[in-house]
């Protein structure tokens, strides 16, 4: 019975060293966040109470470095339809963006902050 | 005195015969064991070579639900197919205890060349895979990890190279973000990439697999401009177990023109549902 004790033991201790992927899923929101970011960033969107309703639909080409800064190195908008706050809606479409546009990983950690 | 010790050689040999039966079986099975073992590493170790030569299709969606607190929902999956000639394999290793064998094979940009017709700078260069296989389910978990993380890689070096598509909406209220969510989707095919590295990361075993694609190699190939340039080079990882728990998804109590810190807003209440309605301390620090 004290062997038996030890193995399960040992084998509970075996498999819980094992990793899961919860961590990976919250790398991989971060960096989706971070990328969703950069992309509206780079089509000069800046959500805030008078544009309270953004919607994106692009096709892009990021890369994140190291640090966690993502990069856009191209962007080929679908379309864009920002609801401001007095219900008025401007759609974009079509738009392509070829320049640069980096966000660091501060920036992608930092959720919708009220405004004083 | 003595039935005592007659009890105890009885468990002994009881436990002694328990041990046998445990061990004939499993050292009759230990030469088919490798055999098959080996056979598996060998033909997943030429499955990457398949999908750097011929390359790798690719269909990744990424769905975030809730940004905010973390609801995810992805799949990918991967499809190659081709034909292998003038391969090499350059290291086979079986560890007995674990029943895991490691294979690596390897094939010249020249025979490449021979197989699809595409001319390399250097020739004499050759591509390098490496696969490992066990027929023994209590070994697979950091195998399989190893896979997942070879797909990622593999899609990482897509959306770096030829991009995704994104889409995203998010809805604040009253100042007050109640909504957010980000969908990707990519379908990609690619090829051409190399292993640089692999293993499974320090004390919490994540796997993990870097590959690279010289992206001017592949401009040159397909006779057309690819928006990266030089080396791209990432690194995918992949999980042994499941802990991931999605957490209910709680939609934003609407905004009622009552301030935040009024004692009604505040009260937790449990609706039909059976969710929970109470304040979480989930926003970043």
């Amino acid at each position: 019975m004290k062997y038996l004790l030890v193995f399960i033991t040992f084998g509970y201790l075996i498999s819980s060293g094992w990793a899961g992927n919860d961590l990976l899923i919250k790398e991989r929101i971060e960096k989706l966040d971070a990328i969703n970011k950069a992309a509206l960033k780079s089509l000069d969107v800046d959500q805030n109470e008078n544009i309270p309703e953004v919607s994106l639909k692009a096709h892009v080409i990021a890369h994140q470095d190291a640090n966690k800064t993502v990069t856009i190195d191209a962007l080929e908008l679908d379309e864009l339809k920002l609801k401001k706050d007095d219900g008025s809606i401007i759609t974009q479409r079509a738009q392509i963006k070829e320049k640069k546009v980096n966000i660091g990983d501060d920036s992608s950690n930092k959720k919708m902050e009220k405004k004083k | 005195m003595k039935h005592h010790y007659f009890k105890i050689s009885i468990s002994y040999f009881a436990l002694c015969s328990l041990a046998l039966i445990m061990l004939i079986p499993s050292s009759a099975w230990a030469g088919r064991k490798k055999l098959m073992s080996v056979r598996s590493a060998k033909l997943i170790a030429k499955r990457g070579l398949v999908e750097s030569v011929y390359g790798v299709k690719l269909r990744r969606e990424d769905k975030v639900i809730d940004v905010v607190n973390g609801i995810f929902q992805a799949t990918a999956e991967s499809k190659t197919k081709g034909r292998l000639m003038g391969t090499t394999e350059d290291e086979i290793v079986y560890d007995k205890e674990k029943d895991i064998a490691k294979v690596s094979v390897s094939i010249t940009l020249e025979n490449v060349s021979a197989l699809t017709g595409i001319q390399f700078p250097d020739p004499s260069l050759k591509i390098t895979r490496v696969g490992f296989a066990t027929s023994t389910p209590e070994s697979s978990a950091p195998l399989k990890a190893i896979r997942v993380a070879e797909i990622d890689a593999y899609t990482q070096l897509a959306e770096e190279i030829l991009g995704f598509d994104l889409e995203s909406k998010s809805k604040v209220e009253n100042y007050i973000l109640t909504s957010d969510v980000i969908k990707s989707k990519l379908v990609a095919a690619i090829f051409m990439a190399e292993l640089v590295n692999y293993g499974w990361e320090g004390d919490d075993k994540d796997a993990y697999v870097t590959l690279k694609i010289n992206t001017d190699t592949i401009s040159q190939i397909l006779g057309q401009g690819i928006v990266s340039d030089g080396i791209v080079q990432v690194t995918g990882y992949g999980a042994t177990v499941d802990d991931y728990v999605a957490p209910k998804f709680v939609q934003a109590p609407k905004p009622t023109g009552k301030k935040a810190n009024n004692e009604e807003m505040q009260e937790p209440k449990v609706n039909q549902g059976g969710v929970i309605e109470k304040s979480l301390d989930v926003l970043p620090k």
